[in-house]
């Protein structure tokens, strides 16, 4: 038998948010392990979002810590979780529209936690891998709306995060658009942990190894796909949704 | 080198000599008047570095400027100072200025951050008037005739010289091109625009935005604060009326007039600006009134300014 | 005099200054309410206002109640002319951009301040008392005419107040203010309401200095002062809070003509000056509005 031992890249405990009386984010625990691709899924405002901004800093938490790489990361800002190697793409499109691509995959590769390689050849390689390398010298904001979250990937991907978290990515994408998506995110997975929140299942189904289901503001369930497409409760908040 | 860089290096040094070469054909007037463009202009590339590139409109920049102004003319008039050491004091006091007003306008953001730096600018210009015993409040300060002569580099100088004057001003609008010029094409420049173009997402990235602004605030005041020092130094004269919102809204139209975010831009909008007040003053005392009008056709029709526009259609290039 | 007569003196003065302050605060902060934007040129609709309320005087001669009269009738409908003129030709072509519209108002400031000073001239212009009336206190005796500026302007306030709250047309601002987009998905005419609050915001400047100008004079250069007041109410008060507005009005305009009767005036501005800017840094909602909305 052979034993392999995961790593735990991140860690929440107690994790909560609220808005007012609002609990968005209630006491949530979660675990998230070296290398794997995890899927988020529930129903909207189940607070999946305000979830993963508590993870990389966009929100301050109320109550709750983050552990990342086995640091206490609960009262750093956004910025000093980034540089440890934690991207966030947003899920309305956040680029920086009057400027090229390549500029906007520039920006992000300046503060790449892995410098290894000099900024042109990172800012070339997240291009290439993401698939738009002939998009480069184009403005961002004049690009095809799938094209444009697609850059939002690259500009993760030129970070050398060692995890990726990506907030409904494949919104609005044609069929096609989203083959070549999931194809990206495999490729991205060799380097980097990925952290997904997603409403298409079909896509869920394909790359998460473990899925989180999330209602109110409390993690439902977890566990493999399979588990999860057969576990009742999870059902219920779907269809009672 | 890229061609672009070649290009671009050509470009600003080729600005840099013409100026020089001007001196020798200027008539007397114009030549004092190049030599006031040459140090407004220095005031309004400090406030182009926050305004253009990085995005925050500072409706008080006349502070630093009179921080300059007033750290180098009150140290050489009261205490009597040499020329160099007083111009030095005028940039330390743009540095340890900006720093403060930075730590705390920076929390703002949008319209309040105008009307907070415009604010505090305010109580720079009530400052000065307050403390007239020293500063003379609006009649001002004339310098003494020991801050008219200096020794730099073991040369005997004389600011009563006209050729002297002008290129000194050369002298500061060239240190201050080039280090802009260094400064918005490296990472640094990177990190700018991308706080104009989205600060959200640029902390997303990694960048603490917040002391980026905070460094781009203390450089553009401390540019401004050279240019106030060099006026004051060179032109003799202090007085409150260089802390008025006027002073604050010139660098803005200067700028807006050239093209922001463009390094030449505000140089060049300096010169149409001051020849075009130049000429209409010559015709009436409401020679504002262009300014204004300037003003209003700027933002309505041409909101990137002449260089902007040159920029957009021919050279992608023009940093 | 001794010290109570004194203060009492004082506060009708600060009384005065608060009355007339209500009212020019009050536009700028309906049109920052309503319309998202700061008019930098408010200060000069209002030097507009007492500028041509000495020009309108100057047509009756006789009884100066008369040209007053006239003047606090046509004076504001004039400035307010101009405004909506301004914000159709200016402010709508830049899509209401509160930078650009910040450019664009310290243009309009210099164009309408540099046009008086060519048609009008850079002279004081004094106006007229509309009448004499000394009301006499035990101690010293006291303008009837001032008295009669507060009761205007608490009139004026009351009127503006029930217009918002009782009206159709203060529905419909009300409704622009809380979501421009659903307002007009419910038929309302944004823009028309947008033009009418810019000109009723540089009317009630303009009626603020046609009320002033017998105490003080007309001048080109009057705009200043009270455009960084105001600015200080609307920010104390909370921006684009009208409660707010009114509280910080009163409390400043009477502090401000307290404090200038026992200290330095420019000591008074620049403490003033400076704590309000403190309180747009690190309470941006203001003293007394209830929710922050920069
Ligand atoms: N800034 C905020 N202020 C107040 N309430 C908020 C804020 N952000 C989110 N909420 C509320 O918190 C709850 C969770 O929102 P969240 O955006 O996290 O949901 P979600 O699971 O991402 O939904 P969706 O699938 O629609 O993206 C919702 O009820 C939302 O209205
Ligand atoms: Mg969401």
């Amino acid at each position: 038998m052979v034993w392999v031992v995961a790593m735990t890249l991140l860690s929440a405990r107690r994790l909560s948010k609220y808005f007012g009386g609002l609990r968005a984010v209630d006491e949530v625990n979660f675990e998230l392990e070296t290398g794997e691709i995890r899927a988020i899924i529930g129903p909207n405002g189940a607070g999946k979002t305000t979830f993963v901004s508590l993870l990389c800093g966009r929100l301050e938490a109320t109550d709750g810590s983050i552990i990342f790489e086995n640091q206490d990361i609960t009262g750093l800002p956004a910025f000093k979780r980034a540089r440890q190697g934690i991207a966030y793409t947003f899920q309305i499109t956040s680029i920086y529209s009057k400027l090229s691509v390549r500029e906007n995959v520039a920006i992000a590769a300046q503060n790449a936690t892995d410098k290894s390689r000099d900024a042109a050849y990172r800012v070339q390689d997240a291009l290439t891998r993401s698939g738009i390398p002939e998009l480069a010298d184009e403005i961002a904001g004049s690009l095809a709306y799938g094209h444009q979250r697609v850059l939002e990937v690259a500009m993760g991907l030129a970070m050398s995060p060692k995890l990726l978290i990506l907030d409904e990515p494949t919104q609005g994408l044609s069929d096609m658009e989203i083959e070549q998506f999931c194809e990206l995110v495999s490729d991205i997975n060799n380097t980097a942990t990925v952290l997904l929140i997603e409403h298409n299942m079909h896509v869920v189904m394909k790359l998460a190894q473990r899925i989180t289901v999330m209602d109110r503001g409390r993690v439902l369930a977890e566990g493999l796909p399979e588990e999860i497409r057969r576990n009742d409760a999870v059902q219920a908040a779907y269809l009672g949704s | 080198m890229s061609s672009e860089q070649a290009k671009s290096i050509f470009l600003h040094a080729g600005v840099l000599a013409g100026l020089f070469l001007l001196q020798f054909f200027l008539p007397e007037y114009h030549h004092l008047s190049v030599t006031r463009i040459m140090l407004l202009a220095v005031f309004a590339m400090g406030f182009n570095l926050l305004f253009g590139y990085t995005g925050l409109l500072s409706l008080g920049h006349a502070m630093f400027f009179a921080a300059g102004m007033y750290g180098a003319g009150l140290s050489a008039y009261h205490l009597g100072w040499s020329v160099p050491l007083s111009f030095m004091v005028g940039i330390a006091c743009g540095v340890v200025l900006s720093l403060a007003i930075g730590l705390i306008a920076l929390r703002t953001t949008g319209v309040a951050f105008m009307i907070v730096t415009l604010m505090f600018s305010q109580v720079a210009y009530l400052t000065i008037v307050y403390f007239t015993t020293y500063t003379r409040g609006d009649e001002g300060l004339v310098m003494p005739e020991s801050a008219r002569q200096f020794v730099l580099f073991g040369q005997q100088l004389s600011l009563t010289h006209p050729g002297t004057r002008y290129n000194l001003a050369l002298m500061l609008l060239a240190i201050v091109m080039a280090s802009v010029w260094l400064l918005v094409r490296g990472d640094f420049g990177r990190s700018l625009i991308a706080i104009r173009e989205n600060e959200a997402r640029t902390k997303m990235l990694g960048y603490n935005t917040f002391l980026i602004k905070l460094k781009v605030l203390v450089v553009s005041g401390t540019i401004s604060a050279s240019s106030g020092a060099g006026y004051a130094l060179m032109f003799a004269y202090i007085g409150s009326s260089f802390a008025t919102i006027q002073y604050s809204i010139d660098p803005l139209l200067y700028t807006l007039l050239g093209g922001a975010g463009t390094v030449l831009g505000p140089f060049l909008g300096t010169a149409l600006m001051f020849y075009l007040i130049d000429i209409t003053s010559e015709y009436t005392s409401a020679y504002l009134l262009v300014a204004g009008i300037v003003l209003v056709i700027l933002v309505l029709f041409f909101p990137r300014g002449l260089l902007g526009a040159v920029r957009n259609r021919w050279f992608g290039w023009l940093p | 005099m001794d010290f109570g007569p004194f203060l009492f003196l004082a506060t009708l003065e600060g009384l005065v200054q608060a009355a007339v302050l209500c009212l020019i605060a009050l536009g700028l902060s309906l049109v920052f309410g309503v319309m998202r934007v700061v008019n930098v040129a408010h200060g000069e609709f209002y030097m507009l206002g007492a500028v041509l309320a000495w020009w309108i005087t100057g047509w009756f001669a006789g009884n100066p109640a008369i040209g007053f009269v006239a003047a606090i009738i046509i004076g504001p409908l004039l400035v307010g002319v101009i405004a909506y003129f301004v914000e159709r030709l200016i402010l709508r072509k830049v899509e209401y951009d509160p930078e650009a519209t910040i450019v664009a108002t310290i243009g309009i400031l210099y164009i309408v301040q540099q046009l008086v000073l060519i048609t009008f001239g850079p002279d004081a212009r004094p106006v007229d008392t509309p009448f004499y009336f000394l009301i006499e206190f035990p101690w010293f005796g006291y303008s009837g005419y001032k008295l009669l500026v507060i009761c205007a302007a608490i009139m004026l306030l009351l009127a503006v107040w029930y217009v918002i709250t009782r009206t159709r047309l203060g529905l419909v601002m009300r409704a622009t203010q809380y979501d421009r987009e659903t307002a007009q998905n419910f038929g309302i005419a944004v823009n028309q309401v947008y033009a009418i609050v810019f000109a009723t915001g540089a009317g009630l400047a303009a009626v603020a200095a046609v009320l002033i100008v017998p105490i003080q004079q007309a001048h080109y250069l009057m705009g200043r002062d009270p455009l960084l007041l105001s600015f200080i109410v609307v920010i104390i008060g909370g921006l684009g809070s009208i409660r707010g507005t009114l509280v910080a009005a009163l409390i400043i305009g009477l502090s401000d003509g307290i404090i200038s009767v026992f200290f330095s005036p420019t000591l008074a501005k620049m403490v003033s000056t400076l704590l309000v800017a403190m309180v747009l840094v690190f309470k941006p909602e203001g003293l007394f509005g209830s929710r922050s909305q920069l």
